[in-house]
């Protein structure tokens, strides 16, 4: 998804010659292209993210549309007091790019793991999130973010082992909506980001096991899609919410503000739970000990469709 | 100092009124901030968002009262409105500079060692689109403690902005005590030549001193400028002068009529 991102950015660039491209030390063998073709709209501000965040809110008010690129844990944590006042309270037009979100960064330890990005960035007045979950999510998530003003969360995981792959049938479709990728009667399973493939998984695992199951992409986590939730709400038994992320904060608990109060379908929250993962290994690994396998989260589908009161902080 | 002796005035009023703080830091820097819009700055007041206009931007916005009273006798508003909106309720004259929409307002500030990162994002800017403009932050001594000020530092050096000017405020005075005792920045100048910057030291509150030094910038092509203003935290109102409890209270009656009745003899 990062390769599409910088693609699209790229095309975008050389039709929009006001956008400028910040990154804190990150890029390499990656950037190295963008940064040869727009030189005087490209710095490397250095490991330096307060400043890197700082120095976005300049050029965004000195009229350029602003990149600010770096890995989702230190874009977003290391420099979020800078991100909240100097470019969100101010409004200003500064794409916000946060790569290796999530347990992309498998084997470095808490200090690589990004899961808390969403839940800080939603607290943002202003901010607008994007997760896309496929390539075609990643191109029209960018696209949407570079096209429009205000200060944005462009949150770049990895959703897979290998190459990067497609999952929506269809060639285009509205970035800023809930999305239908499959239908199904009775579960609908809502991917946000990186868990797209995951979440496909999990639908095969039970409608194996006879549960009728649908599954939406929601790449949009703010301002979230809300006529398009209850929608949902109205029409499922079970909402399961799935992210690489932690359950509070991320997209699960934007889904949960829209419902909460509401007749219709329960919603079991699905993400990293309350801790710091003191291990390494392969994502999947770390996935699993999070309880999101696929096979994990259909036996939590299956025990809390029978359980009537659902609670999402059960025991993994 | 007769020049600024009405402006001090106004900050007096404005934070008497407002029963506010900072009105040592408000003193420490009026002197500077007239002087850089009076001589220094190219800037319009009927069109203060003009794209090549000078930058200043207030890094300690917690002096806000100083820089308001300096953006009234520009034009930018009536002093009156300033004096009698200054942190009231629902006004837009915060103790803190905000973009609130307060005209002659670069940017939000007073966040510590947030003022240089933002200042240096518009030299850069300035030097991408080849700009005439120049940029000019004024920051405290206690921000030189931030990490992030030393980050820009650090940038500013090694890509030579000499379209950015800072000037320090040395009062030598933080929020707990002299900066002496908490982080000693000294030797001061040393550390920024050290970072590739030109440096410049001078009375804060001499209108002579700073004609010498502003009127060189910048003081080498390809360095960023830096000058060491050294300052007296309340300056001008006898009992307000090196007294760290200025930073946090507003004057009572009494103390106000006395101070008046220095800045009005």
């Amino acid at each position: 998804m990062r390769s599409k991102f910088i693609d699209t950015t790229i095309e975008l660039m050389r039709k929009n010659k006001n956008i400028f491209f910040l990154t804190a030390d990150m890029g390499y063998g990656a950037l190295e292209g963008l940064s040869e073709e727009f030189p005087d709209r490209f710095i490397n501000v250095g490991v330096s993210e307060a400043n890197a965040a700082g120095i976005a809110a300049g050029l965004a008010l000195s009229g350029y549309r602003v990149i600010f690129y770096a890995q989702a844990s230190f874009a977003t944590m290391r420099c979020f007091e800078q991100v909240r006042l100097d470019i969100a309270s101010n409004n200003l037009d500064v794409k916000i790019v946060g790569t290796s979100a999530g347990f992309t960064l498998c084997q470095y330890g808490v200090s690589h793991f990004a899961m808390e990005d969403v839940g800080l960035m939603r607290l943002l007045p202003n901010m607008k999130i994007l997760c896309p979950g496929d390539i075609l999510e990643a191109e029209l998530a960018t696209k949407f973010a570079l096209k429009n003003q205000g200060p944005f969360y462009l949150r770049i995981g990895r959703t897979n082992n290998g190459p990067d792959v497609k999952v929506h049938s269809k060639n285009t479709l509205d970035i800023s909506r809930i999305i239908k990728i499959k239908d199904g009667k009775n579960v609908a399973l809502i991917t946000s980001g990186s868990m797209m493939l995951t979440a496909l998984k999990v639908k095969d695992v039970l409608e194996s096991k006879g549960v009728s199951t649908a599954l939406f992409s929601v790449p949009m986590v703010k301002p979230i899609d809300q006529t398009g939730i209850k929608k949902i709400q109205d029409k499922f038994k079970m909402i399961v919410s799935i992210e690489e992320h932690y359950i509070t904060g991320g997209a699960g608990s934007a889904i949960e503000e829209v419902i909460t109060g509401r007749n219709g379908a329960k919603l079991l929250k699905l993400g990293n739970p309350d801790i710091f993962l003191h291990v390494t290994g392969s994502r999947d690994y770390l996935l699993s000990k999070c309880g999101l396998s696929p096979v994990k989260i259909a036996s939590r589908v299956m025990s809390g469709l029978k359980n009537k009161h659902n609670n999402s902080n059960e025991k993994i | 100092m007769l020049e600024t002796k009405s402006l001090r005035l106004a900050i007096l009023k404005a934070i008497y009124g407002g029963r506010s703080s900072h009105i040592g830091s408000a003193l420490s820097v009026v002197d500077l901030i007239y002087y850089i819009y009076k001589y220094v700055l190219k800037f319009n007041p009927k069109d203060p968002e003009k794209p090549d206009r000078d930058r200043f931007i207030l890094s300690k916005g917690w002096a806000a009262s100083a820089l308001y009273s300096v953006l009234a006798r520009m034009g930018f508003f009536s002093e009156d409105f300033f004096v009698k909106n200054y942190c009231r309720d629902g006004s837009s004259f915060i103790g803190i500079t905000t973009l609130s929409g307060i005209p002659g307002i670069e940017t939000t500030t007073g966040s510590m060692g947030h003022g240089l990162p933002i200042g240096t994002g518009m030299a850069i800017a300035g030097k991408m689109a080849r700009k005439p403009y120049r940029v000019f932050v004024l920051i405290s001594d206690g921000e030189l403690d931030e990490g992030s000020t030393w980050e820009s530092i650090f940038f500013g050096g090694h890509h030579g902005l000499d379209n950015l000017t800072v000037i320090i405020d040395y009062n030598k005075l933080q929020s707990f005590g002299p900066v002496k005792n908490i982080l000693d920045p000294e030797p001061i100048e040393d550390k920024f030549k050290a970072f590739k910057w030109s440096v410049q030291r001078i009375n804060g509150h001499d209108l002579y001193e700073m004609e010498r030094v502003f009127s060189k910038i910048p003081f080498e092509k390809g360095k960023p400028s830096i000058i060491i203003a050294d300052t007296i935290k309340g300056k001008g109102i006898s009992f307000m002068e090196n007294n760290n409890v200025w930073h946090y209270k507003p004057p009572n009656k009494e103390q106000f009529d006395q101070a008046l009745k220095e800045l009005q003899s």
